[in-house]
């Protein structure tokens, strides 16, 4: 049936069109993000503005049943955001047992990157809800492995 | 379902109504519908046990044109250890190719095309975390009622091998996506008809076979009449030559 110029464009086309689909096979899914869980906490001295360590006897939060830090001294903390919920308050016991909170919320996605590579949870629009600390800011509002801080902390 | 025959509906209306503007020239009526469907999704639902997909396709020719609509049905449910995905659901697509070789003695036909495509779909997720910071906990996103909609261009040949029997392949490039809003966390992972929903255009692959049901003798698509050379008679009034310019008789 095929004969002359159709059989030509016929193979063509047909080169063609494999040739497509093969570059679209060929758009891999790449199975690595850069999401995380850990909020990037910076305390910072409320005169000079620089990184200062703050001591605290322990960092945790509501419904964790782990202490995240205990007995340390750090400027920069990096804290676990529920992955249920879409919010989360960290509680940190001062050395003279006072405890403050910080409360923060976020929105959280579902993503499905393929059967192989599983799924990923993604936190945006992170914020501050409330917080007993003097002054407290947020920057980063998506938790990213790339980010160097989320909070700063005055005091 | 309505949505999809109201969205189909119209955009036939229009794709008509554009045809018809060049119909008027001579006798353009159609003279076959070709019924196909789609072979490389008959395989994979052969195959692939997670994946059901079905696609009919067909079209009417008009003119140097065709009327296409594509309906299809699928469903795609996989699992691992801890997360289990399922999405069901139908699309309808409509559009016009345009015949590049309309002259063709066997009607096959060399296209480019344009469609309007729209997806209707249930989707959920369910999925287990082991949270050693927080606790384990179970979460099921339903998302019944999605829709999407796109254009697809589309390039193509339907080609003559038995008696009224036709293969066919088709390059697309489905572009333009909008989805409906997300009600829920979890992101839309497959819409049928389109593919993957991480990107707002994708290329995508077709390998068609139809059978063609003629209505009528489909009379050869002739070039533009030459105008007859006729002697300057002074006396007789001019010659009235408009005749249709595509005379199929």
């Amino acid at each position: 049936m095929l004969d002359g110029y159709l059989k030509y464009i016929y193979k063509l086309t047909f080169y063609f069109l494999i040739c497509l689909y093969v570059l679209a096979a060929c758009e891999t899914t790449d199975c690595i993000t850069f999401n995380t869980r850990f909020v990037i906490v910076d305390f910072l001295d409320s005169a000079t503005g620089d990184s200062k360590s703050r001591q605290f006897d322990l960092i945790s939060a509501q419904e964790s049943q782990v202490i995240f830090y205990s007995d340390t001294s750090l400027s920069t903390y990096y804290l676990p955001v529920n992955t249920e919920q879409e919010q989360t308050i960290f509680l940190f016991l001062n050395p003279d047992q006072t405890i403050d909170t910080l409360e923060v919320s976020y929105d959280k996605s579902v993503i499905l990157i393929s059967k192989d590579c599983g799924y990923d949870l993604e936190f945006k629009n992170l914020g501050i809800v409330q917080t007993t600390f003097d002054s407290a800011i947020s920057l980063e509002n998506e938790l990213s492995r790339l980010n160097e801080e989320n909070i700063k902390i005055f005091f | 379902m309505k949505k999809i025959l109201k969205y189909s509906f119209s955009a036939l209306i229009i794709l008509i109504c554009n045809v018809s503007g060049f119909a008027q020239k001579g006798t353009v009526m159609p003279s076959s519908v070709r019924i196909g469907t789609d072979l490389g999704f008959l395989g994979v639902s052969l195959f692939d046990p997670e994946k059901k997909v079905f696609e009919i396709n067909g079209d009417i020719d008009l003119y140097k044109f065709f009327i296409t609509a594509d309906y299809g049905i699928s469903t795609w449910k996989f699992s691992q250890e801890r997360f289990a995905y399922e999405n069901s659901g139908s699309y309808f697509k409509a559009g016009i190719d345009y015949n590049l070789i309309a002259r063709d003695p066997d009607l096959n036909v060399i296209y480019f095309g344009l469609k309007y495509a729209y997806s209707s779909f249930d989707e959920s997720f369910n999925y287990s975390v082991t949270d050693p910071l927080y606790y384990d906990y179970n979460e099921e996103i339903r998302k019944p009622g999605m829709t999407a909609h796109w254009y697809e261009a589309n390039f193509g040949m339907k080609i003559r091998v038995w008696k009224d029997l036709y293969l066919g392949w088709a390059g697309r490039l489905k572009f333009a996506k909008k989805t409906s809003i997300n009600p829920t966390s979890f992101n839309t992972f497959f819409i049928p008809g389109y593919g993957l929903a991480d990107s707002d255009s994708r290329w995508g692959f077709n390998y068609q076979i139809f059978y063609r049901i003629p209505f009528r003798e489909k009379p050869p698509y002739k070039p533009k009449k030459v105008k007859e050379k006729v002697e300057p008679d002074p006396e007789s009034q001019p010659i009235n030559n408009q005749q249709n310019e595509f005379d199929f008789n």
